[in-house]
């Protein structure tokens, strides 16, 4: 599961997984990132577009800063309330559940993606 | 940003979701839409020449949104 941050009115939603791990997940198998119900997708996560994240999906574009490069989306909290992590939760927890579906799947299709490229680079030889 | 589809015309309809960023072409062909028969709607809105060229971004379209060939049969 994805967690939060607010800071001031910013909101930052840090993944479990890399920037990097899920950019190359949406090159080599984008049907990975997608959440099915009944054969139906409900859920995508992303890496292209605009950044955000909506009932349909979650798009990263940029990473933390801690050197772990954990994929993130700032948003901005528009809510004067008192009781903000219950709107946060009302707003996308729905969303941010799903995102938790799917990191817990990606690790190894990250592993097979890494094991399938070394296998390509293993073939090459440069004459 | 990810958005909600309804592709396809009189006949075929799937529901797909796409990044914002992706053109109407390019979803009307992964989709095996003709869209040179008959007219496209994005909404309703009958598409103009060079609109399929344009994302779902320049449209402004941010959570779901309906593009539909609407296919005039030849008469015998």
């Amino acid at each position: 599961m994805p967690r939060l941050t607010v800071a001031g009115n910013a909101i930052v939603i840090t993944s479990t997984m890399k920037l990097s791990d899920l950019q190359m997940v949406k090159k080599y198998r984008p049907e990975a990132l997608i959440l099915k119900k009944d054969d139906e997708p409900v859920f995508a996560i992303s890496t292209e577009g605009n950044a955000g994240i909506n009932e349909f999906g979650a798009t990263f574009k940029d990473e933390s800063r801690d050197g772990e490069g954990f994929a993130t989306i700032t948003m901005e909290l528009k809510y004067d309330g008192e009781d903000i992590k219950g709107y946060i939760a009302d707003k996308i927890g729905g969303s941010l559940m799903n995102i938790g579906k799917l990191e817990r799947t990606l690790p190894a299709v990250v592993e097979e993606i890494t094991a399938d490229k070394q296998a390509v680079i293993d073939q090459i030889t440069i004459a | 940003m990810t958005i909600n589809v309804t592709v396809g015309n009189n006949v075929k309809r799937e529901n797909v979701l796409v990044d914002d960023s992706t053109t109407l072409r390019s979803l009307l062909e992964e989709a095996g839409v003709d869209y040179t028969r008959g007219a496209m709607q994005l909404d309703g809105a009958t598409l103009m020449p060079g609109d399929i060229d344009k994302t779902f971004a320049d449209f402004g379209i941010t959570g779901r949104a309906y593009l539909l060939g609407v296919q005039k049969a030849d008469n015998a």
